[in-house]
């Protein structure tokens, strides 16, 4: 389905005009795939869409919404075909997303996330701090965001160790030793933010601080939510990384399940980063079309989608994109920030679920 | 037992409760609640919620003399006792009728209420702080507790154990979860459960309306809907069409409700939660043969066939399945325990009411105007409050 010549392509290279004329096609392609083997998918273009199917601008293009996939079982593959189940970590009230992949698909995402990763932190292995608990990655048949996110980023990683205890308390004398074999070499630190900031940076005092080969990495996402509620800028995040373990190279990325693999990752100026296997609008509603600069909800296409209907989402996060092909570091495409996630509804009426 | 959980429960004026019971109607009893209402109305900041408003005219004196006369009746009826009220947390004023009802009919009340922020209940916990304050109140004090925890099993069965009724409202899975808690042997539970309501309307007469009845046609169905985000169970789901298979008349009633939308607002999330809850209705539902997105407040849902499955295409937000159906007799195919409130336009109400009585249709609890889909009243459900929340004394 998607040329493999991508793959042979400048992860930030291509210009505005180059990308759109790929992403015009080849999302185009993808809606018609998924309408012919997703019913579901079908239902939703045909009567949704009856009078607007639209593909001359990709703003136009149909979308559905990310919580879709919590509430339908989407595939766009025989069930035969079906290599991995990824289900987010849904909260008690809140039901998992359950992406489905085949073979090719996962394989696609992989080797995305290694593109992009490597493209900031070099091919070579790293000796990598993982600040979790093993346990996280338990099922590997049943990923969990945080577990999947873990095991994809191990990839970049050797002699992985894990910082945190079940409980999520740090495990001194496992970083002590990890500290101890490595800290004249470049290592890895891959973490949930929140979980790094909480769990790891606040707990260590000024008596167990450590310092790190300057040249280390530290690579952290999933979300910002709780962080704004503690007050953490990403500024002050990076300050305190800096001062609790001594590490200058902080990365965060954003990224989701519905779309994994194909993350957003900052630059060394502060901004997310689209490669060419991923491109961001952000639209004000659901009615207008999506914007190409500006504030509001973000909405992520990808070509890498093909065995579930996930090319075109529409999220519940507020950006900014801030510019297109004229980021200072030098990367092509679009960059932004991630201002935040939208309020849940609070519906008038008489029943008191939903 | 509850002791040790008291500090779990907000008692938001007396904590202190007594039981005591009156007859139906009491005139004291009628005199503090009118005087309830009056007090609502002094205040300035009432005009800025039309639903309390409405709830303190529905309980003015005059309009409680007409229930007193329709339900005070040669009999001697006498309260159950304790009533324990688990209200809806998302219909602001749903609390202040589950009390009146339970007062009128000669109970003693105790009212759990949401910890939501709710408005119109500080205007009315404002009224009634003072009004108990008055000499001649002070059983009805005591009598009349109003409660707020957090989900909390200990307390709710607490209450349970020793209420003589419990009304439930906050739909199914409130009721399931509530259920869980018994009652006394003789005590009873009074629910209501999640509900599906529809309009009936006819295009005919619509066109012959002029200007001016136009508006308040679609002024009062605006009110009846978008009011509680189409979402409280008297709100149309369903709009049936009569004698309007050109769509002309459909085509003036939604473009004049476009003009009304200007004073309606989705906010960018439940924007979101529409468009997502159509998504799955039209990919998972054959019956959807298009979705009219006219814009983000006003979707318009068109099925092929009408039957007890559209009962499972829900909206809210203003999306609205739409029907043509041939004649009134269509709405025996809906005969179900589930619908509620049909309110109509341009139809003859003893039609209807001829077509619910000659097949004896299940459910249609309410049949009303346009205008009149959100209007509490004594009965409700198919209960007659007065007379579900008391006890006649036999004297044959």
């Amino acid at each position: 389905m998607l040329d493999n010549s991508i793959f042979e392509e400048p992860i930030y290279g291509w210009d505005f005009e180059k990308k759109n004329k790929f992403y015009l096609n080849e999302i185009k392609k993808l809606t018609f795939h998924h309408s012919k083997n997703c019913q579901q998918y079908k239902n939703i273009l045909q009567t949704l869409y009856y009078k607007k199917l639209n593909f001359k601008t990709i703003n136009n293009f149909p979308f559905i919404p990310v919580k879709l996939f919590k509430y339908l079982n989407l595939m766009s593959i025989d069930k035969n075909n079906l290599f991995k189940t990824m289900r987010s970590s849904g909260t008690t009230n809140n039901q998992p997303s359950t992406i489905f992949l085949d073979k090719i698909n996962a394989a696609n995402q992989t080797k995305v996330l290694t593109k992009i990763v490597t493209s900031f932190i070099g091919s070579k292995r790293l000796p990598m701090l993982v600040i979790d608990a093993k346990s996280t990655i338990s099922s590997r048949k049943n990923f969990s965001a945080r577990g999947a996110a873990i095991i994809g980023f191990s990839l970049f990683g050797k002699d992985i160790t894990y910082a945190l205890n079940d409980d999520l308390s740090i495990n001194y004398q496992a970083i002590a030793d990890f500290h101890k074999k490595y800290k004249n070499s470049k290592i890895l630190i891959f973490g949930f933010t929140y979980i790094l900031y909480k769990n790891f940076l606040k707990q260590l005092s000024s008596k167990s601080q450590y310092s790190f080969h300057k040249e280390s990495i530290v690579i952290h996402g999933g979300g910002w939510k709780k962080m704004h509620e503690a007050s953490i800028t990403n500024l002050k995040f990076k300050r305190l990384v800096k001062k609790n373990i001594g590490i200058n190279n902080v990365h965060n990325y954003y990224g989701l399940i519905e779309q994994t693999g194909s993350i957003f990752f900052e630059c060394e100026h502060g901004f997310l980063h689209c490669s060419i296997y991923s491109d961001i609008m952000v639209r004000s509603n659901t009615i207008e079309a999506a914007k190409d600069s500006g504030k509001g909800i973000v909405q992520l296409l990808s070509p890498l989608a093909t065995s579930y209907p996930g090319h075109n989402i529409l999220t519940e996060d507020i950006a900014t994109i801030i510019g297109i092909d004229d980021c200072k570091c030098g990367r092509k495409g679009k960059y932004f920030t991630i201002d935040g996630r939208l309020k849940n509804a609070e519906i008038r009426g008489c029943s008191d679920t939903r | 037992m509850i002791h040790d959980k008291q500090h779990k429960i907000n008692f938001l004026l007396n904590k202190k409760y007594l039981c005591v019971t009156n007859e139906v109607f009491d005139e004291k009893i009628c005199s503090f609640i009118s005087e309830l209402s009056k007090s609502i109305l002094k205040i300035k900041e009432t005009r800025l919620y039309p639903d309390l408003v409405s709830f303190a005219y529905w309980c003015r004196s005059s309009n409680l003399n007409k229930y007193r006369t329709k339900y005070k009746d040669n009999n001697l009826r006498i309260g159950l006792g304790t009533i324990f009220h688990i209200t809806a947390s998302n219909v602001p004023t749903n609390f202040a009728y589950s009390f009146v009802f339970g007062l009128i009919s000669g109970n003693s009340n105790i009212i759990r209420i949401s910890s939501n922020k709710n408005n119109q209940a500080d205007i009315f916990f404002k009224v009634i702080k003072n009004l108990f304050k008055k000499s001649e109140y002070q059983e009805l004090k005591k009598s009349n507790i109003f409660i707020q925890y957090d989900h909390n099993k200990d307390i709710t069965q607490y209450y349970s154990s020793f209420c003589d009724a419990r009304i439930i409202w906050g739909g199914d899975n409130t009721i399931n979860e509530i259920r869980n808690f018994k009652l006394k042997e003789k005590a009873r539970d009074i629910t209501f459960p999640d509900k599906y309501s529809l309009s009936i309307l006819d295009g005919k007469n619509i066109l012959k309306l002029k200007e001016n009845e136009l508006n308040n046609l679609i002024n009062s169905f605006y009110n009846d809907t978008y009011f509680m985000d189409q979402n409280a169970c008297s709100s149309p789901q369903l709009i049936i069409w009569l004698n309007d298979n050109k769509d002309i008349a459909k085509k003036v009633f939604w473009n004049k409700l476009k003009i009304f939308l200007y004073k309606y607002d989705i906010d960018e999330a439940s924007d979101i939660e529409k468009y997502t809850n159509l998504c799955k209705l039209v990919a998972t539902n054959n019956n959807i043969s298009k979705v009219k997105i006219e814009n983000k407040k006003l979707s318009i849902i068109k099925i092929s066939k009408l039957d007890q499955n559209i009962f499972d295409i829900r909206g809210f937000y203003g999306s609205f399945v739409e029907y043509n159906a041939n004649n009134v007799q269509d709405i025996t195919l809906l005969s179900s325990n589930i619908v509620q409130t049909l309110t109509y336009f341009g139809i003859d109400r003893n039609e209807i009411l001829n077509i619910i009585s000659k097949h004896k249709l299940k459910g249609f609890d309410r049949v009303v105007p346009i205008g009149k889909a959100l209007e509490m009243d004594m009965v409700w459900d198919g209960y007659e409050l007065p007379y579900a929340l008391s006890r006649i004394i036999s004297l044959n």
